[in-house]
């Protein structure tokens, strides 16, 4: 029989063995276990435990210094005896559910005994690319019409959802089919996700009437009272929010979260918290959330387990028994999905026992012993945390305390490391993509080896990382605030010449623009312009101390409807504190304020446009939406509070 | 007045300013998204050419498009929608003033002008001629494919008339490009390496090439539709076409035999000769004794040089950027004539017209790279002399100066140089450096001052446009193709004074007033447009040294491991995610 690649294993021979062979390693890291060869069973013992899944799978932030499928298999070792296992790592970062099912059916050639799939955090627009309003082709965007237009946002839902069972079960039942018919156990792992400390803050589409401005009053009221801990006056908000958006705004649930954890009620937090994921599903909302198993996912995995007699290892309760508490954050997450040391250690636990019992073997289940890794993988796993944090959560409150948690704890885990945050601040400073800097060569000859997986490419300035990171390093005695000013203004300080902020360097929040700006779809332009969906949109400004800088905006308020007017005042802060503004109408305005040196930090500032609300009637802005797409053109289903074609900031 | 010309949506989109009717930027926009040939609306391309011109959005008074989306539209569904293409929806031609309102957020007028007439005052209004004969050929606009003209500059307006015209799907072009593909190359990118290739082979295929297509009456000529498959859409080709030359195509990479060099230069023989008649009908046309050629098929070099030497006009301007990148002027020209009533343009010098960089941010960005590299700011002369040794030592230098060209040919902005006496170069140019088929010929860059006595040159070629036999004394083997012509490029101190000058330092120590000069790039990559893009190039190429500006980096200046590091970085930004502004890391946005 020809044999066939298994992942990126390709068919080989050693020493006149067929084996599968994979191509070396990228230096920054890859999607795939660091596995080199893998070798057809030889011997009844021992068994082998093919393992399968994405990123959580794969180890994300720790591999290759350490896999969830290494940790299985010192725990199978411990309790089933040291030669009577093995686990081969097949799992990917990226993996999608018709590459799965391709894996699954050629890792058959190595003879795997129990198959364990941990998957479901992927299912978004991996797999229901056109179920969005900026789908790439014509006839997705006029299928989500059809369904926006009869059902209202609805009807999406309901169209990405059962695109993505249809393809889940799809592959799931394949796989039940293939290890039915050889007789392989199958363990779904069915994941479970941050739910205390990830945050989802998207708005919500276009609400009928002047919906927009009450719910965005409302939210405005909802931070100012869990700012003051007055939780249950935030829940009456939230609830007024929910009235508004139908329950299908994440961010309503966030705060609504955050309200009952202040209220000390876990249980209904994490009901939020779930129903949060759920509402920032891709499908419906125009914005880059993070890789989250939702409750469909769950059902769909639980659902096959039964249909094909899967054993089923459900984190949600495995966690839940573990810390006592039905709302798991930081202590088992790195990120949205991401385990910690501690997680893994808890969910392998969890699948190893599942594993000895199917395997027919006496076993005895020793005391949970940790993991083996060194303090710099670590400390580079949690600065990694800090990263990803720092790049991807969108928090409706204060975003600062988080990432100080990831870089206090890289600092906890290996003192060592800062060195490796002065060369990632330094990376981030230079007028060039970090793989070209000294701050890089450096990296890679440190024991705190940063790879692709952990941010180290990054076309922004990540503000509110370097100050985080500054923060925690002043803290421990090191004054990294000099070092820091002075890499930010040799290459981005304002001149008299101009710094354009609305350059992607600049952007405050990279991922706050409409998901087509912020990834390119496939047959989408790029906008010359910024967009912003938020009520405020923020910019990193670096300046010296001692003198005063002039910004000059050029911005307007796009109307929702074609030859609508729109007139309001853009009100612009620099730090927090309000400095000015300009009148703005839906046509291109410009205009220019003084900022006084006594208004800025030397270093970085955030200057901030806080745009007026859009009071256009929501029913009548999806409305057009829905005539668009029945078109084949892609349509904004949000608000857009503003619009910047440049924002000038010159020394004066 | 500031009038934005704007080519897109098809490939090679670009963007330029003309202020006052005069050209003050122009830019393709691969050169910053770093996709070849991007055919995506230049938004980089626009928001730097505002920037050059020192004027935001509201200070535009026109943008002006490159052809009439509604007529295009009417071809389209003449020729019916493509097996496996956009459905009819997709060919909408609302899009492109859609993606200016939206994508670039222009509020003011968007005027659009045909396709081959905004070819055809890219090179009129850009030529300096008073007035002109004109020819435009490439695949197809709307509807011409070939058109025939003259330009008149003594009257208002742009003074251009096209009176006739070769409508699809008869079209030169698409000749071309069909046996381009057959020939295993890739089509709109591969036209230029089927030219390269002619000189090798014999043209034993002049009758299978002739019934492929055959010239008509006046401006006319007529392709043999049954070889041709490309109304379809499926394949450039029908099947009776390897029937016809009793081969069957060949596949990408494969050997190239002399069946496929005979065939190409067939091809060459056959494009010359309707060029050259048809060149001659037109100057019977109307007269006159200056020509003005655009469109892609303007950019075949070899045809250019034949038509100048052997037909009857006496002088020849092709605009540097005759592919579809360069119809943003012609367009620009013609909104600013609409507007004002005055011929815009003038003789375009040079086509340095993209981004520059200043001396002071290239030290910045060599200090966060820990390089160590030679600073000669101020002593230009110094690091002439460094260059030229390092020329002389048989060593490849990319070079990086002054403002990025406009079109497709580096012009000694974004180059790589050599010594054009070494024999070995040119292999090691194609293996090492430019990683490119081995057959194709390099150009040189001489001093226009000596350009005559080393080649069949008796006037300027500043943009590389046409070929010539080389008469050197000097043994040249690196720039002389295997039929005994080059394709030089002549280098005035007037248009380009540093470069000018490095040739000449080279002339002083050599004897040889001319250098290799090849685009700044790798195979598969457009000409690096910043300084990072060089970096990226000198990392993960042969090239022995590099000068960015006032720096100059040898090779072993450079950490050994880039070459590992950069494959991978630049692969997955390419897999959806390039650069741009909308630039995010995809390695962070693993969907994980």
């Amino acid at each position: 029989m020809k044999r066939e690649p298994i992942s990126i294993w390709q068919p080989a021979e050693i020493d006149g063995e067929p084996v599968f062979v994979r191509p070396d390693p990228l230096p920054l890291g890859d999607h795939y276990a660091a596995v080199k060869v893998l070798r057809p069973k030889k011997a009844e013992l021992p068994l082998r435990v093919g393992f399968f899944g994405e990123s959580v799978a794969a180890g994300y932030l720790y591999a290759p210094h350490l896999t969830p499928a290494r940790v299985l298999e010192s725990q199978l070792r411990a309790a089933g005896g040291d030669g009577n296992f093995e686990v081969v790592d097949l799992a990917r970062t990226n993996e999608t559910l018709s590459s799965l099912a391709e894996t699954v059916r050629t890792s058959l050639q190595i003879n795997p005994d129990v198959l364990v799939l941990l998957i479901g955090n992927n299912w978004n627009l991996l797999e229901t690319p056109e179920a969005s309003p900026y789908a790439p082709s014509v006839e997705a965007r006029q299928r989500y019409a059809r369904a926006l237009g009869e059902e209202g946002i609805a009807g999406t839902v309901r169209l990405a959802a059962e695109e993505l069972r249809a393809k889940a079960e799809a592959a799931l039942d394949f796989i039940g089919l293939i290890a039915g018919a050889v007789q392989i156990p199958v363990v779904v792992v069915v994941p479970e996700v941050n739910l205390a400390d990830w945050e989802d803050r998207q708005p919500p589409v276009w609400l009928p009437g002047d919906g927009i401005a009450r719910w965005h009053a409302l939210y405005a009221e909802a931070t100012r009272r869990l700012d003051r801990q007055d939780f249950d006056g935030a829940l009456v908000a939230t609830a007024s929010m929910h009235e508004l958006d139908g329950g299908r705004c994440a961010a309503t649930w966030r705060l609504r979260a955050r309200c009952f954890e202040g209220l000390g009620d876990p249980g209904q937090a994490a009901g939020a918290a779930r129903s949060e994921v759920d509402a920032a599903a891709y499908s419906t909302l125009a914005f880059l959330g993070a890789p989250r198993a939702t409750t469909a996912a769950r059902e769909i995995l639980l659902g096959a387990a039964r249909r094909h007699g899967f054993f089923p290892v459900d984190l949600r309760e495995v966690f839940a028994g573990h810390t006592g508490s039905p709302f798991p954050g930081r202590r088992l997450f790195l990120d949205y999905c991401h385990l910690t040391l501690e997680g893994i250690q808890v969910a392998m636990a969890a699948v190893a026992a599942e594993v000895l019992n199917l395997s027919g073997m006496p076993f005895s289940i020793p005391a949970l012993a940790t993991p083996a890794i060194s303090p710099e993988a670590e400390a580079t796993a949690r600065l990694g945390a800090a990263v990803h944090t720092a790049h991807r959560l969108l928090t409706v409150g204060a975003k600062r305390p988080i990432l100080e948690h990831w870089c206090q704890a890289a600092l906890d885990a290996s003192p060592g490391i800062e060195e490796a945050m002065l060369d990632l601040i330094e990376a981030r400073c230079a007028p060039c993509p970090a793989v070209l800097t000294a701050a890089q060569q450096r990296n890679l000859a440190s024991p705190y080896r940063l790879l692709l997986q952990h941010g180290w490419r990054w076309d922004h300035l990540d503000a509110e990382l370097i100050e985080a990171l500054q923060a925690v390093l002043e803290r421990r005695g090191r004054p990294a605030g000099e070092r820091i000013a002075r890499l930010l203004l040799a290459h981005h300080a304002v001149s008299m010449e101009g710094t354009d902020l609305t350059e992607p360097p600049y952007l405050w929040e990279p991922l706050e623009r409409f998901y087509p700006e912020v990834m390119r779809f496939a047959d989408l332009s790029e906008r010359a312009t910024f967009r912003s969906p938020w009520p405020e949109s923020s910019f990193c400004l670096v300046c010296a101390a001692g003198r005063d800088v002039e910004v000059e905006p050029t911005l307007r308020l796009p109307a929702a409807l074609p030859g609508e007017g729109r007139r309001g005042r853009v009100r612009i802060a620099v730090n927090g504190e309000e400095a000015g503004g300009m009148d703005a109408t839906e046509r291109w305005s410009r205009s220019s304020l003084l900022i006084p040196t006594s208004s800025l930090k030397p270093g970085l500032n955030r200057l901030s446009l806080r745009w007026p609300a859009p009071e256009a009637d929501g029913r009548a802005a999806l409305q057009a939406a829905v005539e668009r797409l029945e078109l084949g053109i892609a349509a904004d289903l949000h608000p857009v509070f503003g619009e910047v074609f440049s924002l000038i900031a010159r020394l004066r | 007045m500031n009038v934005v010309g704007l080519s897109a949506f098809f490939h090679e989109s670009a963007c330029c300013l003309l202020r006052d009717g005069r050209l003050v930027a122009a830019a393709e926009e691969e050169r910053f998204s770093r996709v070849k040939h991007d055919p995506r609306l230049p938004v980089s391309a626009f928001r730097w050419c505002l920037r050059r011109g020192g004027i935001g959005i509201m200070d535009i008074d026109c943008v002006a498009y490159y052809e009439s989306p509604a007529k295009k539209r009417e071809r389209q569904m003449w020729a019916g929608v493509p097996e496996g293409g956009p459905t009819a929806l997709a060919l909408d031609p609302g899009g492109p003033e859609r993606a200016i309102r939206e994508g670039l957020g222009f509020e003011g007028p968007i005027l659009f002008f045909d396709h081959h007439l905004s070819h055809a005052a890219s090179a009129f209004c850009f030529s300096g001629f008073p007035e002109a004969a004109l020819l435009t050929v490439d695949g197809v606009g709307e509807w011409a494919t070939t058109t025939y003209g003259r330009g008149d500059g003594q009257g208002n307006g742009s003074g251009i008339e096209l009176f006739e015209e070769v409508r699809f799907p008869h079209s030169l072009g698409l000749l071309y490009s069909t046996l381009t593909a057959y020939l295993g190359f890739e089509v709109n990118d591969g036209e230029y390496k089927v030219m390269g290739l002619a000189p090798y082979g014999e043209p034993r295929y002049l009758d299978e090439m002739r019934r492929l297509v055959s010239s008509g009456p006046e401006g006319q000529y007529r392709l043999s539709l049954d070889y041709f498959d490309f109304l379809r859409g499926r394949r450039m080709y029908s099947d009776a076409l390897p029937q016809l030359f009793g081969q069957p195509p060949r596949q990408r990479e494969a050997e190239i035999t002399q069946f496929h060099q005979d065939v190409a230069r067939s091809l060459q023989v056959v494009l010359e000769e309707i060029l050259l008649e048809k060149a001659r009908y037109l100057h019977q046309r109307t007269g006159l004794p200056d020509l003005c050629m655009a469109g892609g098929v303007a950019l075949n070099v070899v045809a250019n040089g034949r038509i100048l030497r052997e037909g009857p006009f006496e002088r020849l301007f092709v605009q540097p950027a005759a592919g579809d990148s360069g119809a943003c002027l012609g367009a620009a020209a013609l909104a600013h004539s609409q507007l004002t009533g005055q011929r815009p343009g003038g003789p375009l010098p040079h086509v340095y017209l993209g981004p520059r960089w200043p001396p002071d941010e290239i030290a910045g960005l060599l200090a966060a790279t820990g390089i160590a590299a030679q600073d000669f700011r101020e002593r230009e002369a110094d690091l002439l002399e460094a260059v030229v040794d390092r020329l002389a030592e048989g060593k490849v230098v990319g070079w990086f100066h002054g403002a990025l060209e406009f079109g497709p040919r580096a012009l000694g902005a974004r180059s790589l140089l050599a010594d054009p006496r070494d024999p070995g170069m040119r292999d090691r140019l194609n293996r090492l450096v430019k990683k490119r088929e081995a057959f194709r010929p390099f150009a040189p860059s001489v001093l226009a001052a000596h350009a005559a006595e080393h080649f069949d040159l008796d006037h300027p070629s500043p943009f590389m446009l046409e070929t010539c036999q080389v008469t050197s004394p000097l043994d040249l083997p690196a720039i002389t193709h295997v039929d005994g012509s080059a394709r030089p490029q002549t280098v005035s101190p007037v248009a380009a004074p540093r470069y000018a000058a490095l040739i000449e330092a080279f002339r002083r120590r050599t004897g040889c007033p001319m250098l290799v000069n090849t685009s700044f790039n790798v195979r598969g990559e457009p000409i690096v447009g910043s300084p990072v893009d060089a970096l990226f190039s000198l990392g993960s190429s042969g090239i022995d040294a590099l000068v960015l500006e006032d720096f100059l980096i040898d090779r072993e200046a450079v950490p050994a491991n880039w070459a590992e590091l950069f494959p991978a970085w630049r692969e997955r930004a390419r897999s959806g995610f390039s650069r741009g502004r909308s630039a995010v890391s995809e390695d962070l946005y693993t969907f994980v």
